[in-house]
């Protein structure tokens, strides 16, 4: 974003911690889900492929969350809270977010 | 006239020309037909990927030369996106491809869910429906491994895309816009060739986004009409403030007033469908001398 003032923002995912997923029940999205300015995004981990014929596509049912704009997270923490997995650290200029 | 009444209204609003809804009049020849299909699998196929990933969706390089050759969107109201879906329709007719509802591809990837409010139509979603599926809708087309659809809802849950009347396309907009969603017509990279309405809204859209983050105004213009209140009608309760995604209307307790920033007004019309006493109008933007440039 434009506004030059406002510390630098970073924030990590610990994948070992993370259980993302999209369509798993029994994974977890929600930092994804409660983010108030889409910070996070998902896609499917592999590209479609459409040379092949259709009986032999595999839709991507995994989907992988990065952290794509990271410069529009203000540190609400929703996402710290939200995380069942404590997988998730925000830091603005090196000084972290707590939940 | 905004950019892309200049460039591909030829002399009318550029969403209201009817030629550009017929795929064989913006691609005359077979090469250009063929060329055009063979790209629509490879951005049919990956667009969550590029929406994901900061190497597409935050490189203004990339926008900017995709938006030169041939993308690009604009905010309408709901009467002119009816008026679009008409047109559309009658495209339809003469190239015998189909007005689709699917799912919204920024919503899924920005929250993880399936809000379906992407209207598809014309020859580049038809075949991008071939080339994915092998089939079309009105043969029971599924995604992800889903069940026949037999009604609008029930195909919509099992994540179809599934054909939409004129009639349906009426509902489900004025129910779109009572929740907050904008109605944003596109063209997806063949431009003139109109593609698509998508009714959206803060922060998932990643077209809006590309304005906002970097500036890119081709892909979101500010629409051809703007909201104005009617004083006489309104009541300062403040529902259209509520709704407002651009941040532009302006309420006083203490002065009893309500006030859109002619400016900052995108046109989208959402202020309208909230309001309980009917008080706000659209306008054309050129009617508005502060605005008529402004998009």
């Amino acid at each position: 974003m434009a506004d030059t003032d406002r510390p630098s923002v970073e924030i990590t995912i610990d994948q070992e911690k993370c259980r993302f997923s999209m369509y798993d029940p029994k994974g977890c999205k929600r930092c994804l889900q409660v983010c108030p300015t889409a910070v996070f995004a998902s896609r499917p981990n592999v590209k479609r492929d459409f040379s092949k014929p259709v009986e032999q596509r595999v839709d991507p049912t995994v989907w992988v969350l990065l952290v794509t704009w990271e410069d529009y997270c203000n540190g609400c923490g929703a996402c710290l809270r939200a995380c069942p997995h404590d997988a998730l650290t925000i830091e603005f200029d090196g000084v972290p977010v707590s939940a | 006239m905004c950019k892309l009444c200049t460039d591909h209204g030829r002399g009318e609003t550029w969403y209201l020309n009817f030629e550009n809804y017929l795929f064989r009049k913006v691609f005359p020849t077979l090469e250009g037909q063929e060329a055009a299909k063979a790209k629509m699998a490879g951005t049919f196929a990956d667009t969550e990927w590029r929406y994901a990933e900061k190497e597409f969706v935050r490189n203004p390089t990339y926008l900017r030369q995709r938006a030169s050759s041939g993308a690009g969107g604009q905010l309408v109201t709901m009467e002119e996106a009816l008026r679009i879906l008409a047109l559309a329709e009658e495209a339809t007719r003469r190239e015998d491809s189909l007005v689709v509802v699917g799912h919204c591809p920024c919503k899924q990837v920005y929250r993880g869910a399936r809000d379906y409010t992407c209207i598809g139509f014309g020859m580049p979603v038809t075949m991008a429906m071939e080339i994915a599926y092998g089939r079309l809708p009105k043969e029971g087309l599924t995604e992800f491994g889903g069940a026949e659809w037999r009604t609008l809802r029930h195909g919509i849950r099992k994540g179809a895309k599934v054909p939409l009347t004129l009639d349906e396309a009426k509902g489900l907009l004025a129910e779109w816009e009572r929740r907050g969603l904008w109605h944003l017509v596109v063209g997806r990279g063949r431009l003139p060739l109109i593609e698509a309405i998508c009714n959206c809204e803060r922060p998932y859209c990643t077209w809006w986004r590309y304005r906002d983050a970097l500036g890119i105004n081709d892909y979101c213009l500010k629409g051809h009409y703007i909201a104005r209140i009617v004083p006489e009608r309104c009541s300062n309760c403040g529902a259209c403030q509520e709704q407002c995604q651009w941040g532009c209307i302006h309420t006083s307790v203490w002065a009893q007033s309500t006030s859109i920033d002619l400016t900052k007004c995108f046109g989208c019309g959402i202020c309208r469908a909230v309001c309980p006493h009917d008080a706000i109008e659209m306008a054309p933007r050129a009617s508005v001398p502060t605005a008529r440039d402004l998009w």
